[in-house]
C-alpha cells in the first residue's frame, strides 16, 4: 500500500512537471430575436432562441510532454446546449524534433483544426476578441475537423536574420465527409459552439430535405463521419513579417465521393474551398484582421450543388484593461445552376455586424458585452411557410473565468 | 610621533596606489558602425596567456525566460561559468543550442528548476526555443574575465593589467565578417576605435506581436 502511495505521488509529481493544463469557464446571459435557433430545429442563425442563461464554454486545454520530441494536446469541453454536451474538440499527438538547420519539420496526428483562422487564437480555439465567431469560423468550428496527419515545414525568420517566417502545411485525413450539409441547407450561422467529437447538429426539417421521395436526409448532421472511406487533403502556406503581420492561405478538399450514403442517410459531400486570412498589429493596442473564403459543395449526382463565399473584417482597440472590437461580414450560399433538385432551395445570404466590449478585472476574470445584428435571407424558409428575410439580433453579457 | 606615523601611512598608500597604476590601466574601446554611429550592446573581450589563465570568479550567471524572450538577449560569461535557466513565464519552454561551443537542450516547465549548465569552451552559443521559434538569445563565452558590453554611446572601459591583448568583437546584429574580426591591443595602448565594415542588421524586432496557436 505504502509502495502504491509513493508510486502515485511520484506519478502525480512527474505529471505536474510534464503537463500544462489551462481552463476556461464562460457563463452568458443571452437575448436573441428572430426565428428559433437551428439548434432548436428552427431556421434562426444564432446559437440561442429567446432569452437564456447558458454555460457557453467550459473547457480544459492540456499539453502533455511525452519524452524527447513528442507531446499530446487535448481540449475537453462541456456545454449546457446541443446534442452532445461533454466531449472533446481537439486531441492530437505532436512530433516536433529539435533540428539544427534553419528549416524545421514537425507533424500532428489525431483530431485537430487546420490553422486557417486568425480569429480563433485563444485557448481551445475560442475567438480572441468576440463571444460569437465570424460566419466563416462558426462553420469551421461546427463542421470541420481533421482526423488525420499534418506535416509542417517551417522556416523561422529569426534564425535566418530575416523578418519573414514561412510555414508550409500538408495534411491527409479521413472523416469529415458530411461537411457542407449545414452550410447548404441551413446557411452560414453565427455562434461559438464548436462541435464535440461525436456531436450532432440540428437544423430545421425542410420538406425537400427530409421527404423520403426527395432527398430523404435527416434534419441534423454528424459532421465528423467517415462515409466513403476516401482520404481528403489540405495544403496551407503561412507567412509572417516579424510578429506584426500574419497571412495564411489554405486549400481544402475533403475529396469525398458524393454518391455514397450511409445507413443513417447521411451523404458524403464533396466540399472544397480556398481561404485567405490575415491579421496586422498596427500598433501594440490596435489590431486589424480579415478572412475570405470561397468554395463549393456537391452531394449525390449534383442532387445538391452550391457555391459559397464569405468574408469579414475586424478591428480591435485596447486601452488599459478595456478592449473594443467591431466586425463586419458578408456571407452567401448560392445554388449552382447545375443543381438537379429544384424543390431543395439552397441559396442564402446575409450580412452581420458585431460589437464587443471586454473588460478584464484581472488575468483570470473578464466581463464582456456583445451585440450582433444579422440581416439575412434564407430562401428555403419559404418551404416551411416562413418569411425568407429576417433581421435578427443577439445581445450577450458574459463572465469568463480562466485558470 | 603621530605626525610621523601619519606621513608614513600616506607614503605607504601612495606606494600601493603607484604600484597599482603601474600594473593596471583603463582601456577604452569605442565601437562605431560603417556610418560612424555608436554601436550599443557589442561584446568586447580581451585575451592573453596571463588573462586566460585567471580563475573564474563569476561562479554563476542567469539566462531567464521572461514574456517568451531570453533575458538578457546577450549574456557574456567567462568560460567555466555555470549558467542557470530559470523560467519566469507561466508556460513551458524548450531551450536548445547546436552551437559548436556548447550543444544542449533543456525542457523548462512552469515552476521547474533545471540544473545549471557549465560553459567550458569559449565562443558564441546561440540558443533558441523549440516551442517559440522567434525566441533567440546568445551566450558569449569569453576566455578571460576581461569583457564588457558597449553602452549606448558605443563605449566599454575595462580595467586590466598593462599587457599585450587580443581583442575580440561580437554583436548579434553584426555581419558574419565583422563578428569574425580580432584586433591587437598592444601594451600601453589605452584606447581603440573599432569601425565595422558593414552596417548592423536593423529592424528585426521579434520581441512583441502575435503568437502562434
Amino acid at each position: 500500500m505504502r509502495k502504491f502511495i509513493s508510486l502515485a505521488a511520484i506519478l502525480l509529481l512527474s505529471t505536474s512537471a510534464i503537463a500544462e493544463v489551462k481552463g476556461l469557464i464562460r457563463l452568458n446571459g443571452v437575448n436573441a430575436t428572430g426565428p428559433d435557433s437551428y439548434q432548436d430545429d428552427g431556421t434562426g442563425l444564432f446559437r440561442y432562441t429567446d432569452s437564456d442563461l447558458v454555460l457557453s464554454q467550459a473547457l480544459l486545454s492540456a499539453d502533455f510532454d511525452l519524452g524527447a520530441d513528442f507531446s499530446f494536446h487535448g481540449v475537453a469541453n462541456a456545454y449546457s446546449d446541443g446534442e452532445q454536451q461533454l466531449g472533446f474538440t481537439q486531441a492530437y499527438f505532436k512530433y516536433q524534433p529539435l533540428m539544427a538547420g534553419k528549416t524545421k519539420v514537425s507533424a500532428k496526428a489525431g483530431f485537430f483544426y487546420p490553422a486557417l483562422s486568425v480569429e480563433n487564437t485563444d485557448i481551445g480555439w475560442l475567438s480572441s476578441h468576440y463571444l460569437t465567431n465570424s460566419a466563416i469560423n462558426s462553420w469551421i468550428g461546427e463542421e470541420l475537423r481533421t482526423a488525420g496527419l499534418e506535416i509542417t515545414i517551417k522556416r523561422p525568420g529569426r534564425q535566418r536574420r530575416s523578418p519573414w517566417s514561412w510555414q508550409f502545411h500538408a495534411a491527409g485525413f479521413k472523416g469529415n465527409d458530411t461537411l457542407g450539409a449545414l452550410l447548404t441547407w441551413r446557411g452560414f450561422a453565427l455562434h461559438d459552439r464548436q462541435s464535440l467529437n461525436n456531436d450532432e447538429v440540428n437544423f430545421a426539417p425542410f420538406p425537400a430535405v427530409v421527404d423520403p421521395n426527395i432527398l430523404n436526409s435527416p434534419s441534423w448532421n454528424q459532421p465528423f463521419h467517415e462515409v466513403d472511406k476516401r482520404w481528403g487533403f489540405y495544403l496551407g502556406v503561412q507567412a509572417n513579417y516579424l510578429r506584426k503581420f500574419d497571412v495564411r492561405y489554405y486549400y481544402y478538399d475533403n475529396n469525398a465521393d458524393p454518391n455514397v450514403v450511409n445507413r443513417e442517410r447521411l451523404y458524403s459531400w464533396h466540399t472544397k474551398f480556398h481561404s485567405v486570412a490575415a491579421r496586422y498589429m498596427i500598433d501594440k493596442d490596435l489590431e486589424l484582421s480579415m478572412q475570405l473564403m470561397h468554395g463549393d459543395t456537391i452531394m449525390g449526382y449534383k442532387l445538391v450543388y452550391a457555391d459559397y463565399s464569405a468574408g469579414f473584417i475586424s478591428l480591435t482597440k485596447k486601452w488599459q484593461d478595456h478592449k473594443v472590437s467591431a466586425r463586419i461580414e458578408r456571407f452567401v450560399v448560392s445554388e449552382d445552376k447545375y443543381d438537379m433538385t429544384p424543390e431543395d432551395i439552397n441559396s442564402s445570404r446575409g450580412s452581420a455586424f458585431t460589437l464587443n466590449w471586454t473588460y478584464a478585472f484581472s488575468d483570470n476574470l473578464e466581463l464582456a458585452l456583445e451585440g450582433t445584428v444579422n440581416k439575412n435571407q434564407v430562401d428555403n424558409r419559404l418551404t416551411i411557410g416562413e418569411e425568407v428575410e429576417s433581421t435578427d439580433t443577439l445581445t450577450q453579457v458574459a463572465a469568463t473565468y480562466r485558470f | 610621533m603621530e605626525k610621523t606615523m601619519r606621513t608614513s601611512l600616506v607614503m605607504m598608500g601612495m606606494l600601493i596606489f603607484g604600484s597599482m597604476t603601474a600594473i593596471a590601466e583603463t582601456v577604452t574601446i569605442s565601437v562605431v558602425d560603417s556610418n560612424g554611429k555608436p554601436v550599443e550592446g557589442a561584446v568586447v573581450a580581451l585575451s592573453s596567456a596571463a588573462a586566460n589563465a585567471l580563475p573564474n570568479e563569476q561562479k554563476q550567471a542567469i539566462m531567464d525566460q521572461v514574456d517568451k524572450q531570453f533575458t538578457p538577449h546577450v549574456l557574456v560569461v567567462q568560460k567555466n561559468t555555470e549558467v542557470a535557466f530559470p523560467n519566469s513565464d507561466s508556460i513551458r519552454h524548450h531551450v536548445y543550442s547546436f552551437s559548436p561551443a556548447k550543444s544542449f537542450e533543456l525542457k523548462l516547465y512552469k515552476d521547474f528548476e533545471a540544473e545549471p549548465i557549465s560553459f567550458e569552451e569559449a565562443g558564441v552559443v546561440e540558443i533558441g526555443c523549440n516551442i517559440h521559434d522567434w525566441m533567440v538569445g546568445y551566450i558569449y563565452v569569453a576566455d578571460s574575465p576581461y569583457f564588457a558590453k558597449t553602452s549606448t554611446d558605443g563605449i566599454v572601459a575595462l580595467d586590466v593589467p598593462n599587457d599585450d591583448y587580443e581583442l575580440s568583437f561580437w554583436h548579434p546584429a553584426a555581419s558574419f565578417e565583422d563578428n569574425q574580426r580580432t584586433f591587437t591591443l598592444s601594451k600601453n595602448e589605452t584606447s581603440m576605435t573599432i569601425t565595422l565594415v558593414d552596417e548592423l542588421v536593423e529592424g528585426l524586432d521579434f520581441s512583441t506581436g502575435f503568437e502562434e496557436y
